[in-house]
């Protein structure tokens, strides 16, 4: 059985777009390419739970056949790395299931076979989730609202390198940021699997303008080589450039 | 499906599970857990309390489920809670969950433990968990999430008891589970990877947090060390801990025969104290009354 790589991209943000393309249609279109979309919403620390201008959270990681979860900054670190491994064991486990209908019939669940049988292949998909090649891409929501958050963000991400590295299968992961200068996106970090990258790369991190999540997102993919048919994703809503940075190019 | 959804289920008190494979019956009676991976109920069933882990998430039934299997192939002791029953029962018309059934602990966990009855219980509950750790070590496993809210002290017996299965992790993969303050990589001080050394370092982090004036200070700095150095209470194991935080114990045998020394010291000291203050509590009580006498008898002769 052969899953090759699991691809996904890491969303940290703290809310709403307010430019370019629907983020959640941008969504929907790169999980059709074998990628999910893990969104991890960051509350204030005076907001309640489930504010409506997260409730886009919810929506981009259920298009993109992801995990989301809405959290306060302290809780970032533990939240990146458990929203990771359980997309991961999920997307294993749709694979598997498929396996499971192509022998069992068309009909069948894993909840269908007897608690027994599927101990067995729990152990199967978790032996793939630890041994598969990972590859995440974080692309992080640097707007205004998100300044006094990257701290959390930096911790976040230097823990979830750390549970990488433990990891016995390979892996890589690069960093985009959004908002940039003249950009939608930029890229702060290359593929890579060297653990002490992400200290580098923070100080670079500059937060401001606006939020244009869908046009960065589609941006961000084409990092994924491998993804075919990128020609195909038109244009249009690319040029979401933030124009308070000045025309200074 | 939604992807967002929370793993806790909710029960009714009062309500009946029943499993559509084995068929067995379990009556709820009160929810006594609840975490980021499921819910825990106790139950009845046929007049014997049980303790029933029910979650959204099928895979972390799955995967505890095998754990404990895993468990029960060390004979000589009894690691994490027996397992009686797996099973899927509908929780309600609609919608049909899978659980499992363990044997119910009724403990204490050891951070109010140690509240209640004193700092003189930190060596024998440390000394059983290394016990045990070292049996879990010898299948290659590591617990992971090793904290004091996942170790209950039993009401009767006072043995302490791994509960909380879901970290178990097999030497050389990541751990899947921890708790920051915990966890040697939040501290800088190693990798995520299983091994002995890393249940070593959470026991010895979680040793110091029986401290009051260590626990209150934990989230102010990175330097754990600097930590330890802060409680007084500690001191008579700063040592040891500080050894297994820097990972020198390669097997928790060898931190347990260190933390039977101290106690061994302990006791010696104490019995060397109690042997000294005796007498001079006899030989003031004879001065005074020497001293009572002598007024006495000079205020006789005045008189």
């Amino acid at each position: 059985m052969d899953t090759g790589t699991i691809k996904q991209i890491l969303l940290i943000t703290d809310g709403c777009s307010n430019q370019g393309e629907d983020p959640i249609e941008v969504s929907h279109a790169i999980a059709k390419k074998g990628i999910s979309i893990n969104v991890i919403g960051v509350l204030e620390d005076d907001q309640s739970e489930d504010p409506l201008g997260l409730r886009e959270v919810n929506e981009i990681a259920q298009a993109g056949k992801g995990i989301s979860r809405i959290v306060y900054a302290d809780l970032l670190s533990e939240t990146v790395q458990a929203v990771t491994q359980q997309a991961m064991t999920q997307t294993i486990q749709s694979f598997v299931s498929k396996e499971l209908k192509e022998i069992f019939g068309k009909n069948t669940d894993e909840e269908d076979l007897p608690p027994e049988t599927r101990g067995e292949v729990h152990r199967v998909i978790e032996d793939l989730g630890e041994s598969a090649h990972l590859q995440v891409l974080i692309l992080v929501d640097t707007s205004a609202s998100m300044q006094h958050k990257m701290e959390a963000v930096k911790d976040a991400l230097d823990d979830f390198i750390l549970s990488l590295q433990a990891r016995t299968g390979q892996h890589s992961y690069s960093i985009y940021q959004f908002p940039a200068r003249n950009q939608v996106v930029k890229e702060l970090l290359p593929w890579t699997s060297d653990g002490k990258s992400v200290a580098k790369v923070f100080p670079k991190l500059a937060a401001g303008g606006i939020t244009p999540t869908g046009a960065a997102l589609k941006q961000a993919v084409r990092a994924f080589q491998t993804v075919p048919a990128l020609e195909e994703w038109s244009d249009e809503g690319d040029d979401a450039v933030d124009t308070s940075y000045g025309s200074s190019s | 499906m939604t992807l967002s959804i929370h793993p806790t289920v909710h029960l009714a008190n009062q309500q009946t599970l029943t499993g559509i494979w084995n068929k067995r019956r379990y009556k709820i009676v009160r929810k006594i857990g609840e975490g980021a991976r499921g819910s825990i109920y106790l139950a009845t069933m046929n007049q014997r309390f049980v303790a029933v882990k029910i979650s959204q998430d099928t895979s972390v039934i799955s995967r505890e489920v095998n754990t404990l299997n895993m468990l029960k192939k060390v004979q000589a002791i009894q690691l994490g809670p027996l397992l009686l029953d797996v099973d899927d029962a509908y929780i309600n018309k609609h919608e049909k969950l899978p659980f499992y059934v363990m044997e119910y602990i009724d403990g204490v966990p050891m951070n109010r433990f140690i509240k209640q009855k004193g700092m003189k219980w930190l060596l024998p509950i440390s000394s059983q968990l290394l016990h045990q750790l070292y049996y879990l070590h010898q299948i290659g496993y590591v617990y992971g999430d090793l904290k004091p809210e996942n170790i209950l002290i039993d009401k009767q017996t006072k043995q302490a008891r791994l509960v909380d299965v879901g970290g178990i992790t097999q030497f050389g993969r990541s751990i899947r589970e921890y708790s920051a303050t915990y966890d040697r990589g939040y501290w800088g001080l190693g990798s995520r990877k299983a091994d002995p050394a890393y249940d070593l370092f959470a026991l010895a982090a979680s040793m110091m947090m029986m401290d009051p004036k260590i626990k209150s200070h934990s989230s102010q700095t990175k330097n754990i060390f600097a930590l330890l150095a802060r409680g007084n209470q500690m001191k008579p194991y700063a040592a040891v801990i500080e050894k297994a935080l820097k990972g020198h114990y390669s097997s928790a045998l060898d931190m347990k025969r260190a933390l039977s020394k101290i106690a061994t010291r302990n006791k010696a000291n104490q019995a060397r104290k109690k042997k000294l203050d005796e007498p001079s509590y006899k030989v003031e009580l004879i001065s005074i009354g020497t001293i009572l006498t002598v007024h006495a008898l000079i205020l006789y002769y005045v008189l």
